[in-house]
């Protein structure tokens, strides 16, 4: 096994972001190695108490663990003249300025692209709007729900039953997506900066990613005619039948996608030979034609055993299906464990906190370190310094209440 | 070298000379990454099976509809070159040896064990090129008991933990998927970032990388901020009345013409939504008044605010939540989530410069980046469209070879007109 050696070690990176969206994007950022230096407002936080083992983790907590790890912290107050100053010096140390605040917030701060590169012209600013820099809608919130149903993708998320509630997906997609998309564009931005030696600005809305994702179904809808509903969460898209969840004895569910590939060792998984021969099911046009009447065959099944058991039959056979598991059953079924999907964090106090791991696997290479969150200020000092700050001018930042740490 | 590849760039941009050899099947976790390194200046080329027997060129719709199976492959693959060759023989093998020596990056999404059996794997392609970047996408990984099961969007989903808490709510009511992919699209986004992060990393340290990505692991990795507290024993279910910061009222309301329209009202907005909403009282009734009272009588705060959205349809609500510059927004079906007053503004909905695809738009690329103005997509490539161009640009063969390995059946490209029937396509 090599030696891992960090993608993005020497990348610096001020980030002003909040919320779910830009930590999002900074935290893989950090993962992979750059220096990730959140910058917020002062007051320091105390410093974190020891917890003890066993102690209860805050659902508040899991934001801080998941999305605030693998970065340093540093107040500065960037209302004040001082704290501007200080960030400027920062930022000729610095290759990136990442942000997710309003459109014109920046601008006011003196802090946007223009103001920046006059500073350092190799500056790579990105910005994660809700709705871009312009327009109607620049000065709109953004908020997950909303971005999901303005980009047509809850349209076609639900149960497809007549007149049911559409559905967000549950998991945040509207800010991943675009937190992701982020981090792509701040990598490509240096790659061209190697080679031109010139920086730019980066600039992804949320509502632009969740629009990207909706990926082939564009041209299908704009040129091939397609109209799309609810897909019936009992269709493939290849039009596998059977497929979808089927409710099971212990009232959980199982997803099965049954191609025509597998549906024999599907029915030898159910030991239903005689499906096999059923003038019914013989084709996958058959089964489609005749799908009500073998759904209720498999939905009166599977009912037979729990969950788990239909999907350690149905996998020991190579047939495609999963549990709808819980958040803790997903990180802890074997194939997340044997990739190492969840990884710890133990407190001063012993407490042990677990998160979900990256999924950037570097084959041959140590997987590269989580470093645990810290409190907002925790590092004031130490980032000050880099910018070159002695310890007579941090003081006097102190004192004007420009900043403040823990480490100051 | 570097330029003759950047001129098959699609468009030009900040991964300009980049090259990126694709062996993916039709799904997004492979196309989709390939895609977003095209739109950012990469040149890609498609490796793709030649077709069983000389095939039709496609003829423009003459009724203006394009097959969804082509406007399938528009949605993927725009920007990107086709090369069609047979991995099966060993010349077709040795005609990708020769590309992997000048590619940068090998991106596959087959199920572990093929690129093996093609001699394409991590260790062959480095003895190729020592410091090359091979990405594999795959339903659940190179590694552990579970890498040889294909996998499909559903179930990645479900194993996953997404699908747990996305549903009504209702009692007994079944989990549902997102109605978009994001199994493979989620594969896909991290395969780019760690395909450009071994970039980086390859300019400092003269150092290839071997990626393993997994749907599966995107997915758990997407839980994010709910893992912790879910390790430690809290319980996460639909709920879509609920938003991830506690935000009441929250989820679809009925507007007056039956559309949905959908809230999250943080509490900074509360006060403004009151008014929107036409009830102003409700800023001060005790019921409402902090978010704590708001979640302790989150019934009938939601039938109030299901009955004050019938006042108006869905349209009208979301003039007036734009203009008060809250959150509130109407669910829009694919086609009217472009008529957003943003896309225009910010070229999301393209159209190209071609017979088929002036019939087709997509989606635009959402990373903006400020040295390359956007200049409109390169069309998605035909079937083996390139193969010519790529045999002779690239690796300098001259007509008679290649036609040699067109009569042989190691590389195929179309006589006349293009061909964009791909029997593989969903």
């Amino acid at each position: 096994m090599q030696e891992a050696s960090l993608p993005l070690s020497g990348v610096r990176v001020l980030d002003l972001s909040t919320v779910v969206a830009g930590p999002y994007g900074s935290e893989i950022l950090g993962h992979l190695g750059a220096d990730v230096i959140r910058v917020e407002p002062p007051p320091a936080e105390a410093p974190w108490p020891p917890r003890a083992r066993g102690e209860a983790v805050a659902e508040t907590e899991g934001f801080t663990f998941a999305l605030q790890r693998n970065k340093s912290s540093l107040c500065l107050d960037l209302k004040s003249k001082d704290g501007v100053a200080a960030f400027h010096a920062l930022v000729k140390v610095s290759d990136v300025v990442y942000d997710n605040f309003r459109a014109g917030v920046l601008k006011r701060l003196g802090l946007d692209y223009a103001a920046l590169k006059a500073i350092n012209p190799k500056i790579i600013c990105c910005s994660i709007t809700g709705f871009g820099s312009e327009g109607p809608w620049a000065e709109v919130g953004a908020y997950d729900v909303a971005v999901q149903a303005l980009s047509g993708s809850m349209s076609i998320t639900g149960t497809g039953e007549e007149g049911a509630m559409p559905c967000r997906w549950g998991v945040p997609v509207g800010d991943i997506a675009a937190g992701m998309y982020a981090v792509i564009g701040i990598l490509a931005a240096l790659e061209e900066r190697e080679r031109s030696g010139k920086g730019q600005a980066v600039e992804v809305s949320l509502l632009d990613g969740q629009l990207a994702l909706n990926t082939y179904r564009v041209p299908q809808a704009f040129g091939a005619g397609v109209d799309f509903g609810v897909p019936s969460p009992r269709r493939g898209g290849a039009g596998a039948v059977p497929y979808g969840p089927f409710q099971c004895k212990d009232d959980a569910w199982l997803v099965i996608a049954v191609a025509s590939n597998f549906w024999r060792a599907f029915t030898v998984g159910l030991n239903e030979p005689t499906w096999l021969t059923d003038k019914r099911f013989l084709t996958l046009k058959d089964r489609q034609a005749n799908q009500p009447a073998l759904d209720a065959l498999i939905e009166a099944k599977l009912r037979e055993r729990p969950a788990a058991e239909w999907e350690a039959i149905l996998i020991e056979r190579g047939v495609p299906c999963g549990r709808v598991n819980s958040i803790a059953e997903a990180l802890e079924q074997p194939q997340a464990a044997a990739r190492g999907m969840c990884v710890t964090f133990t407190d001063a106090g012993g407490r042990v906190v677990a998160a979900a791991g990256s999924p950037l696997r570097f084959v041959g290479e140590a997987a590269f370190p989580q470093r645990p969150p810290v409190g907002r200020g925790a590092d004031s000092g130490t980032s000050l310094r880099k910018a070159g700050f002695g310890d007579e001018q941090i003081a006097a930042l102190k004192a004007a209440g420009a900043t403040d740490g823990a480490d100051l | 070298m570097s330029e003759a590849v950047a001129k098959l760039a699609g468009v030009e941009g900040s991964l300009r000379g980049l090259l990126v050899l694709e062996f993916c099947g039709d799904e997004p976790s492979g196309t989709l990454g390939t895609q977003i390194l095209s739109d950012l200046g990469a040149t890609v080329i498609k490796v793709e099976r030649p077709p069983q027997a000389e095939p039709q060129p496609t003829p423009e719709p003459e009724d203006g509809k394009v097959r969804p199976d082509i406007a399938y492959m528009f949605g993927l693959n725009r920007n990107k070159r086709s090369l069609c060759l047979d991995l099966k023989s060993e010349r077709g093998v040795a005609v990708v040896r020769d590309l992997v020596r000048i590619a940068d990056v090998v991106y596959d999404n087959y199920k572990p064990g093929v690129m093996q059996r093609l001699g394409l794997d991590a260790e062959s392609l480095r003895a190729l090129k020592p410091d090359i970047i091979a990405c594999s996408v795959s339903g659940f990984g190179h590694s552990g008991p579970w890498s040889q099961l294909p996998a499909y969007d559903a179930t990645v989903q479900a194993l996953g933990g997404g699908m747990s808490i996305t549903g009504t709510g209702e009692k007994g009511s079944p989990p549902v998927r997102w109605g978009n992919p994001i199994g493979g699209i989620a594969g896909a986004l991290y395969a780019v970032i760690g395909v450009l992060a071994a970039l980086r990393r390859r300019r400092s340290e003269q150092r290839g990388a071997v990626l393993d990505i997994a749907l599966l692991d995107a997915q758990l990795a997407m839980n994010s901020y709910r893992v912790p507290p879910a390790m430690a024993g809290i319980k996460y279910s639909a709920s879509p009345r609920r938003g991830g910061s506690g935000a009441l009222p929250y989820g679809p309301f009925k507007a007056a013409d039956g559309r949905w329209f959908v809230l999250g009202i943080t509490r900074q907005f509360w006060a403004t939504a009151a008014k929107v909403l036409g009830h102003p009282e409700w800023i001060d009734d005790p019921r409402f008044k902090t978010e704590q009272d708001r979640q302790a009588n989150e019934d009938e705060l939601n039938a109030l605010v299901g009955e004050a959205m019938q006042a108006h349809d869905a349209d009208e609500w979301q003039r007036r939540f734009v203009a008060a510059g809250i959150p509130g927004a109407k669910v829009t079906t694919i086609p009217e989530a472009f008529e957003h007053p943003h896309v225009a503004l910010r070229d999301m909905l393209v159209s190209f410069d071609h017979p088929v695809g002036r019939h087709l738009k997509v989606a635009g690329n959402p990373v903006k980046m400020s040295n390359h103005p956007f200049k409109g997509f390169r069309h998605a490539p035909g079937l083996g469209a390139d193969t010519r161009g790529i045999l002779g640009e690239l690796l300098g063969l001259d007509a008679a070879s290649m036609s040699k390995l067109r009569e042989e059946g190691v590389a195929w490209w179309p006589m006349q007109g293009e061909v964009y029937d791909r029997p593989s396509v969903v």
